[in-house]
């Protein structure tokens, strides 16, 4: 099967994918061949058949997914998501991995599960972004660029770092982590984590003093561009 | 730091709790009163909002990773680190409980998963000898299963009072394909049910069994094979033997 030309092979696959959509008896083979050469040998040419045939597939799963239908958005724009995070996700090396076509199309299902999660997570932090200088509940989505996505996420984990220098215990940490990473109120954070904190009058007390600290670091409140803050 | 007709000293924990809706009706009633407070309360609600902004799950692993880790396809270094991670992280725990809930619909993979635990049978062979011949040269063994032969071109199996026939004729290429049949007294079970062939742990081929309980799977290579059939209601009748061109 690995001589067989592309055309074939991708032919080969339509044929048994369809079978196998019907219920019938297929042989997986031809479509693993093709993930085979689109994955371990980059080809192009697999890469689009592999598109073309399995696009309806990951449409199906998406108009599926329960956060789907609040998404707000195409199930065009889920479906490139989709493609584009497993061509990246998976190297040649990595494609001796998966030994079946089953444990493809689970992965291709899980990259579909991934891109709406992704959504999700970028639409509570731009929320979160929103409501810090305005009273917008509902702010317009647009999906940050991979590039601008990188940068911010490099700013806050040296923001984090940083942060984690100033903390010294567990109980301080525990509270900034999951009041501001984790956007927890400290009633969330005391059932969280309960063995930590005896009452929540322990949790606010703790985050007054840590937020104090923080307060006092004049690089931290320069790295969050705020430069008028007093009010203990 | 108070005003200086408050009796009562306002903190920041009293300003925080204030902004979470957490102060008693006297303690908003006194924040409220004064512009001073409400200025504090605003000061820590901007700090707050963008450390929360610039932070908002800065640690948790990424989606793929959580997916990665659902499929089984970490090292162990990979898996520690997401487990405790998600130990802590409620939002990673309910993403990993959903990707399970979206992941288990519908693959053939989840519902081989979804199997673990339910019934299994194991085929054996009905009749005498441990090897026979079929049709065309090739040599039928038994791997797990005790296979032994019937009919001419024949074999037939059984698990719990379910029988497997199976009819094993040569195709092209020296390879052979197998005409099936699952006879049970409660047969309306077996309809729709998934054969699924492998071959090196590999999924080979899948087939479902008619109203009939007849299956047909072809250009079937020599070698052991897996036979499993799975039950609308999950009970599991496994088969191994070997094929063998002789």
């Amino acid at each position: 099967m690995s001589d067989q030309d592309i055309e074939e092979v991708a032919h080969s696959c339509v044929r048994e994918s369809e079978r196998y959509f019907r219920g019938q008896a297929n042989d997986p083979r031809f479509c693993f061949e093709l993930f085979r050469r689109a994955f371990v040998h980059r080809d192009q040419i697999a890469w689009e058949h592999l598109y073309r045939t399995y696009q309806p597939l990951v449409f199906k799963w998406i108009n599926n997914h329960p956060a789907f239908e609040d998404s707000g958005e195409e199930v065009d724009y889920f479906a490139n998501r989709t493609f584009d995070k497993i061509w990246f996700s998976i190297s040649p090396a990595k494609f001796s991995n998966f030994k079946e076509l089953n444990a493809l199309l689970g992965y291709l299902k899980m990259c579909v599960g991934s891109v709406i999660l992704d959504h999700v997570r970028n639409k509570a932090k731009l929320k979160l972004e929103t409501l810090e200088d305005s009273n917008e509940s509902e702010p317009n989505f647009q999906y940050p660029t991979v590039e601008d996505q990188t940068i911010n996420h490099i700013e806050a984990k040296e923001l984090w770092k940083r942060i984690k220098e100033c903390l010294s215990d567990r109980q301080e940490y525990t509270v900034v982590y999951a009041c501001f990473l984790l956007d927890l109120k400290p009633r969330e954070i005391l059932i969280q984590f309960p063995l930590l904190f005896a009452d929540i009058g322990e949790v606010y007390r703790i985050k007054e003093n840590v937020m104090d600290k923080l307060r006092r670091n004049s690089e931290l409140i320069k790295f969050l561009g705020i430069y008028s803050v007093e009010t203990g | 730091m108070t005003s200086d007709n408050d009796p009562v000293k306002i903190e920041d924990r009293h300003l925080l709790a204030y902004l979470d809706g957490e102060a008693d009706a006297q303690m908003t009633a006194l924040i409220e009163s004064s512009e001073e407070h409400l200025g504090r309360a605003a000061a820590l609600a901007q700090m707050q909002n963008r450390l929360k902004a610039k932070l908002h799950r800065v640690d948790c692993p990424e989606t793929l990773q959580l997916g990665e880790y659902k499929l089984g396809l970490l090292n162990r270094k990979r898996v520690n680190i997401i487990e405790e991670h998600v130990a802590d992280c409620p939002h990673c725990q309910r993403e990993l409980d959903q990707l399970q809930a979206y992941l288990q619909e519908d693959t053939p993979q989840a519902r081989l998963d979804h199997l673990k635990g339910v019934k299994v049978l194991i085929a054996r062979l009905l009749g005498e000898g441990l090897e026979r011949s079929a049709p065309g040269g090739f040599l039928l063994r038994p791997a797990y299963a005790t296979l032994r032969g019937g009919n001419q071109g024949l074999l037939t199996l059984e698990a719990d009072g379910v029988l497997i026939i199976l009819d094993i004729q040569p195709s092209i290429e020296k390879q052979v394909k197998i005409l099936g049949q699952v006879v049970a007294q409660d047969q309306g079970r077996w309809t729709g049910a998934t054969v699924d062939l492998r071959q090196d742990s590999t999924m080979i081929l899948t087939s479902v069994l008619d109203e009939l309980g007849a299956f047909r799977i072809e250009r079937i290579e020599s070698g052991m094979i897996e036979l499993t059939i799975i039950a609308s209601d999950g009970l599991v009748i496994l088969a191994n033997l070997e094929i063998r061109d002789e």
